[in-house]
């Protein structure tokens, strides 16, 4: 844990302008905005904070669709669901607390709503399988997105406005890390072996006293506590937040970095969410070269090629080293 | 009674199809049982309802003397059948002692949590099970493949190691799917003699099916024969290779019903 902190102390230090490490953890001024006082330009600040948060979703998702073996698309709906819940309690209940006190309750009501919805999702739709519980996520995650849209508490149509923004991007790196952390621990243990084992073949893994569906509950409720720790973080870094966000279309983007990196592998969940956030600003760039407005249509043929050249994903079912599993 | 398995007239049935009719049979604790019979006589159906793949459509099964017709496979599991399978079901992008391993899940005491924070408890388990797989690949003659990819495995060793991840539960009762498919006559010796082994070392009552007749009147201390879902003897091997009806269902006694092996 002090690991984590030092670490999170060294990214705040290169992210902002701050050196005052010991000062700045005292007044928790370690948890203010920096998007304004960051050495790097607010472009950059936006595309990396985005990252990270990607990057969270995308691990968590390995957890369901790599490492489980269950096809999911509405893992948006929970990030919404850890986003709103958290975003609402903070704001209504905390609005003067300190940002420290803020921050753990908004993880821990982001994590546990989310969790919550992942949990009645599991024992209602786990008696399906492959696409048909694909269909049963995508409808549940559009139901809950429709749901907040009519909720006038969390501003409905227009959004949710003025959500104090005490997650940085430091902080936001540094909960990714802890995720990667936390997924590659399950993974690695009898949990994660279950998990893998029922996917490889459900039959054999109940036939040697793994219960399926338990291990699925586990999956669902696991990764939803993640995907709601992404909606967190970027309910409380952005400051706004509106259903638009939280279509399938972002559910599909999730599925798609796990897919281009290798689904199945924790390193490839990573590739592939640092690939997805970053290639359409790269190809910005090539657009603002060419001066042609053709990014989108490269960053679909991208995609293609990936998928034409590297069937299996870039990394296929291999880690890398410092990600390597001992199963 | 002291049987540690029993089928008391149980049927199973699908539809018309009668894949089990009224099969009896008892098996004593650390004995070396073999089922045999022609193919489609019902052989694997009598292994799916012992393990609770299928629930029997009439009928009684008991394992240690409770009744388990129709329990959850991963519950019978835990209360001691272990099997394996007549087409190779390994994990197979996990490596060797992962596959074992898999199969100490139902004894884990550590949680989620434990697991998280990577506590003392978790890390302590972690060793033991790996140690313990070790200890069942080393039984089984795979220690040295431990860290490959199962998938990676020749054919003879994957049924090999799938042994050894039944006997992951500590299973009281083994039930082989034709262990010897596919295996050359070396594979198919050291196999026997593992089974052998097996029993009388870790004391499991076996009940294995078996095409491959000399191995199974070798090892079987008692065989039971089916034919078109139905036992139709049951005995010691000289007595069954002399029976009448099980000669018939093997090799045919007239044109209408021929049907051989």
């Amino acid at each position: 844990m002090l690991a984590f902190i030092a670490i999170g102390c060294i990214l705040n230090m290169l992210f902002t302008m701050s050196f005052d490490v010991l000062n700045d953890f005292h007044q928790i001024s370690f948890l203010k905005p920096m998007r304004e006082q960051s050495l790097i330009s607010p472009y950059y600040y936006s595309v990396l904070l985005l990252l990270g948060i990607n990057i969270i979703l995308s691990t968590s998702l390995a957890l369901l669709n790599g490492f489980t073996g269950l096809f999911t698309m509405g893992h948006a709906g929970f990030m919404a669901i850890g986003a709103y819940t958290a975003a609402y309690v903070v704001k209504s209940y905390l609005p003067t607390a300190a940002p420290m006190l803020q921050l753990f309750t908004a993880l821990a009501v982001g994590s546990l709503s989310a969790s919550l919805f992942g949990l009645c999702i599991g024992f209602a739709g786990l008696r399906l399988s492959g696409d048909y519980l694909g269909m049963v996520t995508l409808g549940f995650s559009e139901i809950i997105r429709v749901s907040l849209l009519n909720i006038e508490a969390v501003g409905g149509a227009r959004g949710m406005t003025d959500i104090p923004q005490f997650i940085n991007l430091g902080m936001v790196t540094l909960i990714a890390l802890i995720v990667i952390i936390l997924v590659k621990r399950i993974r690695d243990g009898r949990f994660g072996r279950a998990m893998f084992a029922v996917k490889e073949n459900e039959m054999a893994a109940n036939l040697i006293g793994i219960n399926p569906l338990e291990v699925k509950v586990r999956a669902f409720v696991l990764s939803s506590a993640l995907a709601g720790v992404a909606g967190v973080c970027f309910a409380f870094s952005e400051g706004y937040l509106s259903t638009q966000t939280f279509t399938f279309v972002k559910s599909f983007e999730i599925i798609a970095m796990n897919v281009i990196g290798g689904l199945g592998s924790l390193s490839g969940a990573i590739l592939g969410g640092a690939m997805l956030s970053l290639l359409p600003e790269v190809l910005r760039k090539v657009q603002d070269f060419t001066g042609v407005d053709i990014r989108m249509v490269l960053y679909a043929l991208t995609m293609i090629l990936i998928m034409i050249l590297r069937p299996k994903g870039l990394l296929g079912q291999k880690e890398w080293k410092w990600l390597s599993s001992p199963n | 009674m002291a049987f540690i398995a029993e089928l008391k007239e149980m049927s199973l049935y699908f539809g018309g199809l009668k894949a089990n009719h009224q099969v009896s049979l008892q098996l004593f604790p650390g004995k070396l049982y073999g089922l045999i019979g022609p193919n489609g006589a019902g052989k694997t159906t009598i292994f799916n309802v012992l393990t609770g793949v299928y629930a029997p459509s009439s009928g009684e099964v008991r394992f240690l003397g409770k009744s388990v017709a129709g329990l959850a496979p991963y519950k019978i599991a835990r209360l001691g059948i272990g099997r394996t399978f007549q087409n190779i079901r390994l994990f197979k992008q996990l490596t060797v002692e992962a596959n074992v391993m898999t199969a100490f899940f139902s004894q884990g005491e550590s949680n989620l949590l434990d697991n998280l924070f990577a506590s003392q408890r978790f890390k302590r388990e972690e060793e033991s099970s790996r140690k313990r797989a070790h200890e069942l690949l080393k039984f089984m003659g795979l220690l040295n493949h431990a860290k490959d990819l199962a998938g990676s495995l020749p054919y003879g060793k994957q049924r090999k190691l799938e042994i050894a991840r039944a006997l992951g539960p500590a299973p009281k009762l083994l039930l082989l799917d034709e262990p010897a498919a596919g295996l050359n006559p070396t594979e198919t010796r050291e196999l026997t003699a593992l089974i052998g082994k097996l029993q009388q070392e870790k004391n499991i009552t076996v009940l294995l099916i078996e095409h491959d007749m000399r191995l199974v009147m070798d090892i079987c201390e008692f065989i039971f024969v089916l034919d078109n879902g139905e036992l139709i003897a049951k005995g010691k091997a000289q007595e069954i290779q002399q029976n009448p009806q099980v000669i018939a269902a093997y090799l045919g006694v007239d044109e209408s019903e021929g049907e051989g092996e």
